[in-house]
């Protein structure tokens, strides 16, 4: 009889989900068949069951041996080792189905059985429902395919973490390979924030890429990754541009000239969906932020010539070159213009300063130097995304967005090539047009509610771990936190996810965990979960490279899993600089490390040159 | 820069500028380089090379500069 070889032991103890069970003499071998094949008894982790009338509960070994002993239990006769201590997980019926969740509780003197591979199977799902994607396969069963809900993926969020090393951009690869499968998912619509650009290579045929500073010969296509200004609201604008204000009224000033220009901008140029009485302040419209920042300089910095008729404004004394030419400067280039200092003697013409000047010249000059430097060409000179000064765009938001979320069902947005000053304020940018773009949206058939898009988030605690002050802790927590129902979903990937906002972080409904040898990192991970399970967490650290815990609401029961790495041309480009190649030099794939002699003639001066130009790719290199 | 394939266990494609004499080098992992101020006859020497790789590491790495593109 088959309960008769899965038979494990007799419950004892019930201590609200945790269970001890003392095991029975006849599996003191510690080896049981079943339909021939064979199963350890009492590995943490795997599951047992406990039938109770007309279902079945399930649950999941958390702790085996001496101190799994009951603590109430301390007479000599019970002192033996051999205890075992579960967590309940859920309930089977006898037809099959399973859910998460108790409606019963075992009590003592329950059988405990073994659960097969086969009654495994009924647990894990269907892997004929098209709405579940295959990743690999249980651990230590690999008969099993590991599936997960898309559904509950993709809207509920998730996180993947994982020490360096663990397997986690493969991981990654692994998942967006089978989300853009064509066939199965022909709409799916997946953006991926990559920091270090990994990904290009690995789904470069299913995958749009976008880059600043792209390069033209280079193997994978590649688009200039351009985020324009006017796209964003006046908080977030003024926090890549003039920086914080000094006081309230100085803010003021510069969002009424920001409100006339847009207003300026759409009388002009109507759009639809903007009218004059409806435009604000943090409306979507185009206006030329050089002119913006020119007439603020003028008004900031001026002289005029105090003796002459007509407004101040109409008097700039602009300082002259030799040629005898006024240098007004070139708002278009971000060039100030030079005035005349001060004049009071009595003699000579007087030059005074601007009555009523604006107070705000660190903020001016702070923008003045950011639309100089070519750095910051991708937010303020976006291409035919750039405004000219009456607000003209040779190219509106749509073509942004199409690009973005409209083309191939993945699109790479490659921020490696952004400086790190700017990079949380960038990725905030991104991710804040597309959700505005997709919450508006909503009811449109390429509206977030009827396409959702999942964000991929690799390497968040860099920019998730300043508790709530930049740009993108500030969107991402609006995303894990209302996207689900407008259909953005984010996917957060980190190595270090004690450094991520808790708050963001419990908000993920599904977690994929692979190794975590840092204490700290898995009890954050732990505090996490909301399920009440100790014992699998507590083999994160034991977990073989590639191999991870999926816990949450994409899965039916927590699994433990061998994720099936992708073919070898299509993983991630994540390797570690080569100190010393293993291959020998002739069929070595890598140009330098310790091991090969240095050029006869180092050049020293391309290394500052790319320093001084913050672009790692020197002028010597032919497209 | 267009490139050629050779034949080789290591290398996928070799190209070359004359102007600025530059070599870019492909490898099989996809992974593109460009060594700077290579003369004319040492790419001459790569392409006809019986071991592509074998060429490119007595020849090229560890005398030329480069830069990964």
């Amino acid at each position: 009889m088959a309960s008769k070889e899965t038979y494990l032991g007799d419950v004892q103890d019930v201590n609200g989900t945790a269970v001890s069970i003392s095991l029975s003499k006849q599996s003191l071998t510690g080896f049981i068949y079943i339909d021939g094949q064979g199963y350890r008894v009492g590995q943490i982790g795997s599951f047992v069951r406990i039938p109770i009338g007309f279902s079945d509960l399930f649950g999941i070994v958390s702790q085996v041996g001496a101190s799994a002993v009951p603590e109430s239990k301390n007479s000599i006769d019970d002192q033996s080792s051999r205890w075992m201590r579960i967590q309940l997980v859920g309930e089977g019926q006898r037809n099959g189905s399973f859910q998460r969740g108790l409606s019963q509780y075992p009590t003592i003197g329950d059988e405990v059985h073994l659960v097969s591979e086969k009654e495994l199977k009924t647990i894990y799902g269907r892997p004929d429902r098209p709405y579940f994607v295959k990743l690999g396969h249980i651990s230590n069963a690999e008969s099993i395919p590991a599936l997960i809900d898309i559904n509950k993926l993709v809207t509920r969020h998730s996180a993947i973490v994982g020490t360096t090393g663990s397997g986690k951009s493969t991981t990654v690869a692994s998942i967006m390979n089978a989300l853009s499968d064509t066939e199965k998912y022909p709409s799916s619509r997946i953006i991926m924030l990559d920091l270090h650009g990994e990904y290009g290579s690995a789904l470069k045929d299913k995958a749009d890429i976008f880059k600043i500073n792209s390069f033209k010969s280079s193997k994978l296509p590649e688009s200039e990754l351009r985020i324009p200004f006017w796209a964003l609201n006046f908080d977030e604008l003024c926090e890549i541009s003039f920086g914080e204000f000094s006081n309230e009224k100085e803010k003021n000033v510069v969002m009424e000239r920001v409100h006339k220009l847009k207003a300026e901008s759409i009388a002009r140029y109507p759009r639809s969906g903007a009218s004059l009485d409806s435009v604000s302040v943090d409306s979507p419209i185009p206006f030329s932020i050089h002119h913006l920042w020119y007439d603020l300089f003028i008004e900031t910095f001026a002289t005029y010539y105090k003796g002459r008729s007509g407004k101040p404004i109409d008097n700039l004394a602009f300082e002259l070159d030799h040629a005898g030419n006024e240098l007004r400067g070139n708002p278009a280039a971000g060039i100030p213009p030079i005035f005349k200092n001060i004049v009071t003697e009595a003699n000579e013409e007087k030059i005074n300063y601007l009555p009523g000047s604006l107070n705000i010249g660190k903020n001016v000059l702070l923008l003045g130097t950011k639309l100089r430097i070519p750095r910051y060409d991708f937010i303020f000179r976006p291409g035919d995304w750039t405004p000219e000064a009456d607000g003209f765009v040779v190219t509106d938001l749509d073509k942004l967005l199409e690009s973005w979320i409209g083309k191939k069902s993945i699109s790479i947005l490659d921020l490696s090539g952004v400086p790190p000053d700017i990079l949380q304020t960038t990725i905030g940018a991104v991710l804040r047009i597309l959700y505005e773009a997709l919450f508006w949206a909503r009811n449109l058939s390429q509206g977030g509610r009827h396409r959702p898009l999942l964000i991929v988030m690799e390497e968040a605690h860099i920019y998730l771990n300043d508790s709530f002050k930049g740009m993108a802790s500030k969107i991402v927590q609006r995303i894990v936190k209302e996207g689900r129902k407008y259909g953005i979903g984010a996917m957060i990937v980190s190595q270090r996810p004690s450094e991520i906002d808790p708050t963001i972080l419990s908000q993920c409904g599904t977690f994929f965990a692979l190794r975590l040898t840092n204490s700290t990192d898995r009890a954050h991970i732990t505090s996490a979960l909301s399920d009440n399970l100790d014992g699998l967490t507590s083999m994160l650290p034991i977990l073989r490279t590639g191999e991870a815990i999926i816990l949450g609401e994409a899965v039916k029961l927590p699994m433990r899993t061998s994720i099936l790495a992708p073919p070898k041309n299509r993983r991630p480009d994540s390797q570690d600089p080569i100190v010393y190649d293993e291959f020998p030099m002739d069929e070595s794939l890598s140009p330098g490390g310790w091991g090969i002699k240095m050029e006869g003639s180092p050049n020293y001066e391309e290394l500052v040159e790319t320093w001084r130009a913050q672009n790692p790719r020197i002028d010597k290199i032919k497209p | 820069m267009e490139r050629s394939p050779v034949s080789s266990s290591n290398v996928e494609s070799v190209g070359y500028d004359e102007d600025s004499e530059t070599l870019e080098v492909e490898f099989k992992n996809g992974t593109l380089y460009q060594y700077f101020d290579v003369p004319q006859s040492i790419f001459n020497g790569l392409v006809n090379a019986d071991s592509v790789g074998g060429y490119l590491a007595e020849n090229i790495k560890g005398v030329y500069r480069y830069s990964r593109v």
